[in-house]
């Protein structure tokens, strides 16, 4: 019999949606200002122009819809409070092997004190002290020259995965650690995530295909951030001859493991290997110009191992 | 877009889990209280939404479209409720057929609206 994971009053989660929707609606909730115009902790820019403006305000409405819809991988705070395991244990729990600090739960939301210029309501992915990845720092979250300094805390779009705090949250993300299963566990904390949002928070990732074309990109940072490969490349084609010259050889699927590289016949795509019938990469996921970090079942494709 | 945890498919698995004897109706009930909270809470939020009409004068409708979107699954949640306990078949159906109203709304508001952002991102960035 399933057991309904209900609990009376608020739990870490919900919690953490809450504090992390306020922050997503901007720091009306949190800062006591308005949210729109000349907060000084928003970076200031985000006053001047209309369509800035509006253009906050049509994302804050997208991140509440979008957490309605659960749409990140590691987001199903919904069907975990049903009871339906939504949660993915290793985007909730740290502890994986090799991964530093890794992750001490969900949520946490918006940290009023973490993050310069926190962005617009301190969007708490990026912007709210995450020592890790820059915590504090005007790097991450605020002060990002893309819009309006530190208006949604991510360099390329400016919020998007931040629903409500869930995915990466106010968490603290040590390290990388090292080997196979490092680089999977690497790959995951970015679940759901549109790739192009990962520069600079993912290590070594550089967004080189923008929000279109990051498979090998992905794929290359994972590994290069675990002691898998030596080396950044971008384009699919490289990064096989990189493992090849890296003492990678072809395996067949059934010997495929974790933190191996799968690459499909004609070379268009790579993703990493994450369990013995998964792969784990920077997908395309039926809206053009768009991909984001997803596992599935493994398609057929060539499979270099080093092991 | 992929959108499988959306509540439209949360609530289908939910009674699919209950038919099959996975979940008692305690159980069921107990589940349907987490989505009313849930859509409570978010509802409120959005329609605490500070609105700039100035710069964004659609914000209002669209606020309202997305909590008539929240609303279906709230809608949904109690139809399945009302089955639940009086076994009528025809609920859970009309359940499903509101939580799928909802779910495309939704999905076709946030689709629109990623476009959108997309372009005023293109025309600012």
């Amino acid at each position: 019999m399933i057991q309904t994971s209900m609990f009376p009053g608020m739990n870490p989660f919900q919690a953490g949606y809450q504090a992390g929707l306020g922050a997503a609606m901007g720091g009306a909730n949190q800062m006591g200002g308005n949210p729109m115009m000349g907060n000084p902790m928003m970076g200031g820019m985000a006053g001047g122009d209309p369509r800035m403006m509006m253009m906050m305000q049509l994302q804050q409405m997208e991140q509440m819809v979008g957490m309605m819809m659960q749409m990140l991988g590691g987001g199903n705070m919904l069907g975990s409070q049903m009871g339906m395991g939504g949660m993915d244990p290793s985007m909730m729990m740290g502890g994986m092997p090799g991964m530093g600090g890794g992750f001490p739960g969900m949520g946490g939301g918006f940290d009023p004190t973490g993050g310069m210029g926190g962005g617009f309501g301190g969007v708490p992915n990026f912007g709210g002290g995450m020592p890790g990845y820059g915590g504090g720092m005007p790097g991450y979250g605020g002060g990002m020259p893309g819009y309006g300094g530190g208006y949604g805390g991510s360099p390329s779009y400016g919020g998007y995965p931040n629903y409500g705090g869930g995915n990466l949250g106010n968490v603290q993300m040590g390290p990388p650690g090292q080997g196979n299963n490092a680089a999977v566990s690497l790959a995951r904390r970015y679940l759901g995530i549109p790739s192009g949002q990962l520069k600079g928070v993912m290590p070594n990732f550089t967004a080189a295909g923008g929000r279109t074309n990051n498979c090998a990109d992905f794929v290359c940072s994972a590994l290069q951030s675990t002691g898998g490969i030596q080396g950044h490349f971008v384009n699919v084609r490289a990064l096989e001859q990189a493992l090849q010259k890296q003492g990678y050889h072809q395996v067949s699927p059934q010997n495929a493991k974790p933190g191996d590289v799968w690459i499909s016949p004609t070379r268009s795509h790579t993703e990493l290997v994450s369990d013995r019938n998964k792969t784990i990469g920077s997908n395309n996921n039926g809206v053009p110009g768009f991909q984001r970090v997803s596992e599935h079942g493994m398609r057929p494709g060539i499979i270099y191992s080093r092991g | 877009m992929e959108f499988p945890n959306s509540p439209f498919f949360l609530l289908e698995r939910l009674l699919d889990e209950f038919r099959s004897g996975q979940r008692t109706s305690d159980n069921v009930l107990e589940s349907l209280d987490a989505v009313h909270d849930y859509v409570e809470q978010l509802t409120a939020q959005m329609l605490a939404f500070p609105v700039q009409a100035e710069v964004f004068p659609e914000g209002h409708d669209l606020a309202a479209q997305s909590v008539a979107g929240f609303e279906r699954f709230a809608d949904a949640a109690e139809l399945i409720r009302e089955y639940v306990e009086s076994g009528e078949e025809a609920r859970a159906d009309q359940a499903l057929e509101v939580a799928h109203e909802g779910h495309e709304t939704l999905v076709g508001l946030f689709t629109s609206t990623y476009k959108k952002v997309q372009e005023l991102q293109n025309e600012v960035g």
